[in-house]
C-alpha cells in the first residue's frame, strides 16, 4: 500500500510540476488561462485499534497505526475566462475516494456567467456548501487546523452539486452580504463496515447567506438532500421511501489578523423511516475555536460537541472532544500542521468502528503539510 | 527676545515635521485621477476578494512596500494573505491581485483603468494618478 501512495503521489506531483510550466503559458485567442493547485501530505495516528475517518464516504479496511494516506490529497485547478464575463472553471483532485486507493475525482467544473461584477451565475458541478468551509474543505492551505472538527464537518457526506448556483453580492457601505442558492444532483457511496451504498440523490438544494463586517462574518444556510432509500426491516422485508437528509447551520468567523474565533452550529433532521417511525439519523452539533498568532505559529484550541437523537442509524448519544492544533507557516506556501484530539470511541464522527458501548477514548494524532502552488 | 523665541518654536515645529514626513516615505494608494477617495476598511475589502467592483494590484512579493502595505492595510501577513486568496481561488472566487514590476507600471495601469487600484511609495506619485489613501 505505502508503495501504491508512493508512486500516486510522485505521478501526480509530476503532473503538477508539468502543469506549473503550463501557467505561463497565455493564449492569443482570447482566452486566459490560469493554472493552480493545492495538496497536503499527511497522516493520522489513532490508537487502540479504532480506525479514525473524516466521514463515512471514506473506507478502510484496517487500521495502519500511523495512515499516512488518509489526509494526503492534491487538487490541480484550471481556470479560463474568455473576456470579463464567461469563465470555465475546472479542479481535478486526487485523494481517497471510497478506497484506500488514491483516484482522481472532478470537484469543480462549471461554466460561469457574470453579468455584473455581483451577480455570478453557474452551470455544471460545484460544491455542496453545507458548512462554513465545506466549499474548501480539501484546501489544507486555507484552513487554520489541520482537520475541520468532525462533530459538523463529518455528518455531511454529500460534497458535491451537479446543476445550477447563483451568487449575489450586495455591498451596504462597508457590509457585504453574499447570497447564494444552488440546485441539482448529487450521488456518494457511503460505508458502514464492509458494506458500502451508493446514495443517488434526486434532487439537493443549498441557500446561504452571508454578512461581512470588517473582521467579523456570520453565515446561515440550509442544505437539503433528498434521495430514495430502501430500509431492511427483516430478513424479507423492507420499506422504501424518499429521505429528506437537512441542515440548517449558523457560522461565525473573527480574524483581525492575530486573534481567530470559529464557531458553528447546525442541526440535522430527516422524515421518519415509514413503519419504524423514526428518523435515520438526527442530530445537533457545534464548535467553538479559537487561536492566536505567534508570529508564523498559530495555536488553536477546539471544542465540540455531538448530541444525536434516537435514530434508525445511531442511540441518542451525546459526546464532546477536545482538540489542540497548531500551523506553523514555514515557507510563503507551505504550511506544517499538527493536531491532536482524545475523541470517545462512541463517537461515530470520528470512527469507522464506533463502540456505543464503551467510555473509553483514545489519541488521534496527525501531523502534515498543507501546501498551494 | 522673549516673543522671538514663541514665535520661532512653532515655526521651527513646522520645519521638522516636513523633513520628518518627507524623511518616512508613506506608501501611498493611488487609482485613475477621477477616483474618491477611499477608508482602510473600504480598501482592506478590496485587497481581500470582498469588493468585486475594484480591482487590486499588488507589486512583486520580492518589494519591500507590499509587505509593509499589507500589514498597514489588512493587519496581516503574507501567509495570511495567501491564505485568503487560496480560499477564494479555490472556490471559484477569482484570483488573486495582478502582479506588476514597479511603481511605474502600477501608475499607468491605475491612470488607464478606473476600477484599478494601486500602492505605491509616496515619492513616485505624479500628476497621472490620485491618492485615494495614504497608510502610515
Amino acid at each position: 500500500m505505502k508503495g501504491l501512495y508512493a508512486s500516486t503521489l510522485t505521478a501526480v506531483i509530476g503532473v503538477t510540476v508539468t502543469l506549473g510550466v503550463v501557467t505561463s503559458v497565455r493564449a492569443d485567442s482570447g482566452i486566459n488561462t490560469t493554472i493552480s493547485g493545492f495538496g497536503t501530505m499527511g497522516g493520522t495516528y489513532t490508537g487502540d485499534g479504532y480506525t479514525y475517518i473524516h466521514n463515512p464516504s471514506e473506507f478502510k479496511t484496517t487500521n495502519s497505526q500511523f495512515d499516512l494516506g488518509l489526509d494526503s490529497r492534491i487538487g490541480v485547478q484550471a481556470d479560463l475566462s474568455y473576456g470579463t464575463d464567461l469563465s470555465v472553471i475546472v479542479q481535478e483532485e486526487a485523494k481517497r475516494r471510497g478506497s484506500e486507493n488514491f483516484s482522481l475525482g472532478t470537484e469543480w467544473a462549471f461554466l460561469q456567467y457574470t453579468p455584473t461584477s455581483d451577480v455570478k451565475l453557474r452551470l455544471g458541478r460545484v460544491a455542496l456548501a453545507t458548512f462554513l468551509m465545506s466549499d474548501s474543505r480539501d484546501v489544507g492551505y486555507a484552513q487554520p487546523w489541520f482537520r475541520a472538527p468532525n462533530e459538523i464537518y463529518a455528518d455531511e457526506p454529500f460534497e458535491t452539486l451537479d446543476g445550477g448556483q447563483a451568487l449575489w453580492r450586495v455591498s451596504i457601505g462597508e457590509i457585504v452580504l453574499d447570497l447564494e442558492g444552488a440546485y441539482g444532483t448529487t450521488s456518494q457511496a457511503l460505508h458502514s463496515g464492509s458494506i458500502a451504498l451508493t446514495f443517488s440523490a434526486k434532487s439537493a438544494y443549498n441557500l446561504t447567506a452571508a454578512l461581512s463586517f470588517d473582521n467579523f462574518l456570520l453565515r446561515v444556510a440550509e442544505t437539503t438532500v433528498l434521495f430514495p432509500l430502501t430500509v431492511p426491516l427483516g430478513p424479507t422485508t423492507a420499506v422504501s421511501y424518499s429521505d429528506h437528509d437537512k441542515f440548517r447551520s449558523a457560522g461565525f468567523q473573527y480574524d483581525d489578523g492575530k486573534a481567530i474565533v470559529l464557531s458553528e452550529w447546525a442541526k440535522r433532521t430527516e422524515n421518519d423511516v415509514p413503519l419504524v417511525n423514526r428518523p435515520l439519523a438526527i442530530s445537533n452539533e457545534w464548535y467553538a475555536a479559537g487561536g492566536w498568532r505567534f508570529g508564523k505559529l498559530t495555536p488553536l484550541l477546539i471544542y465540540g460537541k455531538w448530541d444525536g437523537g434516537l435514530s434508525v442509524v445511531y442511540p441518542a448519544a451525546s459526546a464532546a472532544t477536545w482538540s489542540v492544533s497548531l500551523r506553523y507557516d514555514i515557507v510563503r506556501n507551505v504550511a506544517l500542521k499538527a493536531q491532536f484530539s482524545r475523541p470517545p470511541v462512541s463517537l461515530s464522527a470520528y470512527f469507522a468502528n464506533p463502540n456505543f458501548a464503551s467510555n473509553e477514548r483514545v489519541n488521534v494524532i496527525s501531523m502534515g503539510a498543507d501546501f498551494v502552488f | 527676545m522673549n516673543m522671538r523665541v514663541r514665535t520661532s518654536i512653532p515655526g521651527f515645529i513646522a520645519v521638522l515635521a516636513t523633513v520628518v514626513q518627507a524623511q518616512v516615505r508613506d506608501i501611498v494608494v493611488v487609482m485613475g485621477p477621477g477616483a474618491a477617495a477611499l477608508t482602510k476598511s473600504q480598501l482592506a475589502n478590496v485587497y481581500l476578494g470582498r469588493n468585486n467592483n475594484l480591482t487590486p494590484i499588488d507589486l512583486p512579493e520580492s518589494n519591500p512596500i507590499r509587505q509593509a502595505f499589507y500589514k498597514y492595510a489588512t493587519d496581516r501577513d503574507p501567509p495570511q494573505i495567501k491564505t485568503v486568496w487560496s480560499r477564494l481561488t479555490f472556490t471559484g472566487h477569482g484570483q488573486p491581485p495582478k502582479e506588476l514590476e514597479n511603481a511605474a507600471a502600477v501608475k499607468k495601469a491605475v491612470a488607464g483603468d478606473p476600477k484599478a487600484v494601486g500602492y505605491i511609495d509616496g515619492a513616485d506619485v505624479d500628476a497621472s494618478v490620485k491618492v485615494v489613501l495614504v497608510l502610515n
